[in-house]
């Protein structure tokens, strides 16, 4: 039965990582992009892109530093640490060269954050299914 | 001495009334900031930051600070900032910056702008933000670059800058270029010139020009910067004329001081740790002056560190550091200065061994402690330590630091 256990070790990692990127990266239907690039996203969530490639302006929304979801989402979706993205946000507000995200309490909180506000992008851990005004973001 | 030109009041008054606009528009297109920092110093030689020999609470920083974004290119920010540091400085509030920032390119490649005001040198790694100790990975920013004698010169600029970023395939580049007048209060007069002389430094002008190439991991940070101070010097007669004439012979009279600042930076970081390397060279020029302030007309200081940062978890940090100033290249164990100006050789170098701890038990409050242990004296203010020859080259220094944010 030895032979089985490779395909067997490989599904379980198939499918723990599927659950990982169950959710993912949440924008009003506003937005016109159907896919970003990790790059665009980086610099969307670290406050640098200011505007949605068709012009819009980009609402950056997000759980405290702390949260589980925020911390999964910076590492597995923006392929950086907490810490990194915090640095930079700090070093933009302090210099006078930028501004924070707004940072909300709550998933339940972002989807409704973002369902009411144009340009809005933010994350969540769960499948979209039925939320009305909130699509999901493919990030490639 | 609240520190401002005309040039400076026409974007501050403005802005003093941001929230009230913002707030009758009902957007949410500005936000407010600052923050609060208590240290207390104690050193067994030597003082730093009031009388650190008898344990100094000497030092504050306190700072708020607001952006405005009326238009999506277009955004207003201001700090103003009080900072007591010893005898140093007396914590009366300055403008830190004040600056309109235009965006007038944006795009996926990347984007462009002009800053208009009173803005922040982009020096290394830590000048723009140095006064705050949420980003700060210590109580000190390494003194052998980021000397606090000469914060006021580095500080910040009244002028135009311009800024760039590209957005390449790995990660991205990004550029400042500020034209300005620096800032030269009397703690330049300090540093340069080791007192404050009768006179002052009117029509300084200089450059700044940095960059940085980021990994879109921000696993590597590479930056290099440089600038160029043009001070002059005007000598106040009457006021020399009183003094004695042992005095008067070795003062500065009108004339220039010529600083040109290079600076390497590198920083590498993984989830736990970080590393961080600085060097810096300034060759200072100060022939035209007639004073004697060092061994030569030109003067080549040398600097730098190391630092590792260890993030044990969200809540506590460890970091070491290990960083050398040398003020005169050709001097560096001083005794070159000993022999012709009669200061001690300690005050030429400085060799700093720095081990200290964070703890920041929720977002709003950071605690540091670190230790310092010193050999040389380069890098003390002489407005905390006036008798140079009281000082003592081996020293060590024990810092707590507590700071508030909202």
């Amino acid at each position: 039965m030895k032979f089985l256990r490779v395909p067997f070790l490989l599904s379980i990692i198939l499918l723990s990582s599927v659950h990982v990127h169950a959710g993912g990266v949440v924008v009003n239907t506003g937005v016109s992009e159907i896919s970003v690039s990790r790059q665009f996203l980086l610099s969307a969530f670290a406050m640098r892109t200011k505007r949605w490639p068709d012009g819009t302006p980009i609402q950056v929304f997000v759980l405290p530093d702390e949260n589980p979801h925020h911390i999964r989402f910076v590492k597995s979706s923006l392929h950086i640490f907490p810490y990194q993205l915090r640095n930079i946000w700090d070093r933009a507000v302090f210099s006078g060269s930028g501004q924070s995200p707004h940072i909300v309490q709550s998933e339940e909180e972002m989807l409704e954050r973002i369902r009411t506000v144009k340009g809005a992008v933010g994350y969540t851990s769960k499948e979209l299914e039925g939320e009305q005004g909130v699509k999901q973001l493919k990030v490639y | 001495m609240l520190n401002s030109s005309k040039f400076i009041k026409w974007l501050v008054l403005p802005m003093l009334w941001l929230p009230h606009w913002a707030a009758a528009s009902g957007a949410d297109n500005w936000e407010v900031n600052g923050f609060a920092t208590q240290g207390f110093f104690y050193s067994d030689h030597n003082n730093i930051y009031g009388q650190s020999e008898d344990g100094s609470l000497d030092f504050r920083e306190l700072a708020v600070n607001g952006v405005w974004q009326p238009t999506d290119d277009l955004f207003f920010a201001g700090q103003l900032m009080s900072r007591r540091a010893g005898e140093a400085q007396d914590g009366s509030p300055q403008v830190d910056y004040a600056l309109l920032d235009y965006r007038f390119a944006e795009n996926i490649d990347g984007r462009a702008g002009i800053r208009v005001g009173r803005i922040k040198n982009p020096f290394g790694f830590y000048n723009e933000t140095r006064d705050v100790a949420f980003t700060r990975p210590s109580i000190l920013l390494a003194q052998a670059v980021y000397f606090d004698n000469a914060r006021d010169l580095l500080l910040s600029s009244d002028g135009v800058s311009f800024y760039g970023a590209r957005y390449m395939e790995h990660g991205w580049l990004d550029m400042d270029l500020l034209f300005g007048k620096p800032n030269t209060e009397t703690t330049v007069e300090y540093a340069y010139l080791s007192q404050d002389w009768p006179g002052e430094f009117n029509d300084s002008n200089g450059f700044m020009w940095r960059t940085v190439y980021n990994t879109s991991d921000q696993r590597w940070r590479l930056g290099f910067t440089m600038g160029r101070f043009n001070l002059e010097y005007n000598a106040d007669e009457a006021a020399l004329a009183a003094l004695p004439l042992l005095t008067q012979m070795v003062a500065p009279q009108d004339g220039h001081i010529d600083i040109d600042a290079y600076l390497l930076s590198a920083q590498y970081n993984l989830e736990h740790w970080s590393f961080t390397a600085e060097l810096s060279r300034q060759k200072v020029n100060w022939g035209t002056l007639d004073g004697i302030f060092a061994t030569d007309p030109e003067n080549r200081f040398e600097s730098g560190y190391l630092q590792a940062e260890y993030r044990i978890s969200p809540h506590w940090t460890l970091m070491a550091r290990y960083e050398e100033l040398y003020l005169d290249i050709e001097d560096r164990d001083g005794r070159q200065a000993e022999a012709t100006l009669g200061k001690p050789a300690h005050t030429q170098f400085a060799k700093d061994l720095i081990l200290g701890v964070g703890w920041q038990p929720d977002p709003q409050w950071l605690f540091r402690a670190e230790w310092h242990k010193v050999r040389g004296t380069a890098w003390l203010p002489e407005q905390d330590n006036p008798d140079q020859n009281a000082l003592r080259k081996n020293w060590n220094l024990f810092a707590l630091q507590a700071t508030y944010r909202f």
